[in-house]
């Protein structure tokens, strides 16, 4: 059974279409990536499958219940936009926000989630002693203490330095082990890539990508070669044939292909243009394609 | 439901925390007793220093102006001191007597100026003149008395006391020199008409009136006799009562525009939409707000009751009137609680809130001005037509419910049934803009679009 069956929903506000016929299945026990430009319909998604917002079509099923409250207390959410009660203090908020997802005795809980993130000892100070970065984890303790199926983190990475995301990270890996469903969506594409079983990317209310990484990738083929060059010498490889387009890193150049596009003749035809010191075939990134597909000058064409 | 009570009990707790509630809590007695503790200190601080006044007795001869003085040294040696204490609490009369000009206009004009300049130089506090006739005023020169049956203020000066000055609030001696003039003016005209002063004054002495509550009958059949009415208490306890309802009812309501307000603006409401629906939400918050106004009445109805009882009104306060009270206190707190709730999800700023909650306030307190009205007349037209006003009903019912002869019952059935159908329909209405409103960030909503979401939600 699937933790979320979305299918054909829509979803609009006044004239602007959020969600457009959407059909998404998220297994049970999964790491579920959303990627996808800013309001293309993330949040949205998010929060029809909270029950925040109910779909003007289409139906939505989570963790097997269709009835609009009945899954409400096995999922957890995050939402992207955070915030606190700042007089409460933190074990007392935790308390607070697990009791409301059903739990009757949730200190052990809380307790052990606050050792995990290193917060022990904060228990008894008030939300407005703690600073942005420790808070957005006790939000995340609020998300993930009454032990739900299924969490929804929405961009739960921004905003915390290096060793809290990593922190993070390990949190919600452990959630996968212990057998819970988790969708968050994220801008950070290499964590998209690290992290998630599968990817979904929605772009202007449309599912664009949904699937592995693999998949996806699979889906462009090796079309990407990355090379770097000795010397100075400077090389329009736009004028190479087959090259669709190149994007410069300073260090190294990337140039994507044309379909069908020989790999070996291109690599020949810079060879005369100066000395190659390094060449790779590869397919494209996670990154690569989300701004292929919602770059500008990006076609609108359903890749999936 | 079980979700609404914790909502209840985090939105109580935190009330009760917080300062504001502690503030507000000592405020009311502050406010109620304040005033009566200021006038108590202003009492011992009152001005007692001797006071000048002029009179010019323009009568023939300046006959009256020796009585006058003589009744003046008399109380200035006895009428001014505190019964209990012997400290002076009310300032000396010196009068001054000044001889009258001719009894032309002009030279009455000139003099009236000249004394006129003296009392702006502070160098009296006034200044009165006695008529030339006022002893015996010639036929037909005195206007008819009014209904109460008072000399009425158009009649000529030559037939009455005339007093000018520029302090018209100190009335001490406006009041006293009324009525030392008319005694010694009746004396005057009493010996002139040949008739002892002493039998004149069995003639005009006022009868003793007593005012009594009705006369009841206890169980045994035993028929007892009225108490005194006291207006003291028919006054206080339904004023106390229908303010303090006010007063708790705003405490109790306040925070919920905070917490509402709070909750859209720091982002918290998207995560407690997650776990409970909007309106086990809204529910919450109003019974924590209704648990925060009944432990403040708690707190003073009990205290009251033990100055009741220590003044003596603790019979008025039946125990059937507090479980009115605290029924009208509780739809009270609903009606204005969810009106609240609807302003603080409907808003994006504070200046916004202010803006909304002051038509809520007009609302709220405009009634409180006719509650004087509704107390020295609670069968009236604005008394009644009021208590069926829901925004007003607590107040004016209370009100009704507390001064006699009380309230028929189907009025207060019918009031308590139009304020059940206000306070489902503001509920309702609050619920609808509470799930728009909350996730709505940007710009706040004016009444207009508020409508709108109370109609398609």
């Amino acid at each position: 059974m699937p933790a979320v069956q979305i299918q054909s929903v829509t979803k609009t506000f006044g004239s602007h279409l959020a969600v457009d016929d959407l059909t998404l299945s998220v297994p049970e026990g999964s790491i579920y990536g959303f990627i996808g430009p800013n309001g293309s319909g993330k949040t949205t998604t998010l929060r029809m499958i909270m029950r925040i917002f109910h779909p003007d079509r289409g139906e939505i099923e989570v963790l097997g219940e269709r009835a609009m409250t009945a899954a409400c207390e096995r999922v957890g959410y995050l939402p992207e936009e955070r915030g606190l009660y700042k007089q409460m203090r933190v074990y007392e908020l935790l308390k607070f926000y697990a009791q409301l997802k059903g739990m009757k005795e949730p200190r052990d809980g809380i307790e052990r989630w606050l050792n995990v993130m290193g917060l022990s000892t904060w228990a008894n100070q008030k939300i407005s002693a703690l600073s942005k970065g420790m808070a957005q984890k006790i939000q995340f303790i609020a998300t993930v203490v009454a032990e739900p199926a299924l969490v929804l983190l929405d961009e739960p990475f921004s905003g915390l330095d290096p060793v809290n995301a990593v922190g993070l990270r390990e949190a919600v890996l452990s959630l996968r082990r212990s057998g819970t469903t988790v969708i968050f969506s994220t801008h950070d594409m290499s964590t998209a890539e690290k992290m998630c079983d599968s990817i979904f990317m929605i772009y202007k209310g449309k599912k664009v990508l949904d699937g592995t990484l693999e998949q996806i990738q699979d889906a462009y083929g090796e079309d990407t070669i990355r090379i770097r060059m000795g010397g100075d010498v400077p090389v329009n490889f736009e004028d190479i044939p087959g090259v669709h387009t190149v994007a410069e890193f300073g260090r190294y150049v990337e140039l994507r292909l044309h379909p069908g596009a020989d790999s070996q003749h291109i690599l020949s035809a810079i060879m005369e243009h100066g000395e190659v010191r390094h060449f790779e075939l590869s397919r494209p990134s996670l990154g690569d394609i989300f701004v292929r597909i919602a770059g500008p000058g990006a076609r609108e064409v359903t890749y999936a | 439901m079980r979700k609404v009570l914790i909502i209840a009990a985090r939105e109580y707790k935190t009330a009760v925390r917080s300062k504001a509630f502690l503030i507000s809590l000592l405020c009311m007695p502050l406010l109620m007793f304040g005033g009566i503790f200021v006038q108590t200190l202003l009492k011992d601080h009152i001005d007692t220093s001797d006071k000048i006044f002029l009179i010019v007795d323009r009568t023939p001869g300046a006959k009256l102006l020796p009585q006058v003085k003589v009744l003046a040294e008399l109380r200035n040696k006895t009428a001014i001191f505190d019964p209990d204490t012997k400290r002076r609490n009310s300032p000396r009369f010196i009068i001054e007597g000044v001889e009258a000009s001719e009894p032309t206009p002009d030279a009455i004009a000139k003099q009236r100026f000249e004394l006129s300049q003296r009392v702006k130089a502070k160098k009296a506090v006034g200044f009165a003149e006695i008529g030339p006739e006022i002893v015996k005023p010639p036929l037909g020169s005195l206007p008819p008395l009014d209904a109460k049956g008072r000399s009425a203020s158009n009649a000529d000066d030559r037939v009455s006391l005339r007093y000018q000055t520029n302090s018209p609030l100190e009335n001490d001696f406006s009041q006293w020199i009324e009525v030392t003039v008319n005694a010694c003016v009746m004396k005057q005209r009493a010996s002139d008409k040949g008739l002892s002063m002493l039998a004149v004054g069995e003639v005009l002495r006022p009868v003793p009136f007593l005012t009594k509550k009705l006369t009841t009958r206890d169980a045994k059949g035993q028929i007892h006799d009225a108490e005194d009415e006291s207006r003291g208490a028919s006054l206080i306890v339904p004023l106390g009562l229908s303010v303090m309802m006010m007063f708790m009812t705003l405490v109790g309501t306040s925070p919920l525009l905070q917490s509402v307000f709070e909750e859209k603006t720091a982002r918290i409401a998207e995560v407690l939409l997650s776990s409970a629906r909007p309106f086990e939400l809204m529910m919450g918050k109003l019974i924590g707000a209704v648990s925060v106004s009944l432990t403040t009445a708690a707190i003073y109805l009990t205290a009251s009751y033990f100055m009741a009882a220590r003044y003596g009104f603790n019979e008025q306060l039946s125990p059937a009137l507090l479980v009115w009270f605290i029924l009208f206190q509780i739809l009270g707190v609903l009606i204005y609680g969810s009106l609240y709730i609807a302003i603080g999800a409907a808003c994006s700023d504070i200046r916004e809130t202010q803006t909304m909650v002051m038509p809520v306030m007009l609302v709220g307190t405009m009634p409180m001005f006719a509650l004087m009205n509704a107390i020295m007349n609670p069968t009236g037209v604005l008394a009644v037509a009021l208590s069926f006003f829901p925004f007003a009903t607590p107040m004016f019912m209370l009100v009704r419910q507390t001064v006699p002869p009380g309230c028929p019952l189907w009025q207060l059935l019918l009031s308590i049934a139009l304020m059940l159908a206000t306070t489902t329909a503001c509920v309702y209405a609050a619920g609808r803009i509470f799930r728009v409103g909350m996730l709505m960030q940007g710009k706040g909503a004016n009444f207009a679009q508020m409508a709108r979401w109370v109609i398609r939600g």
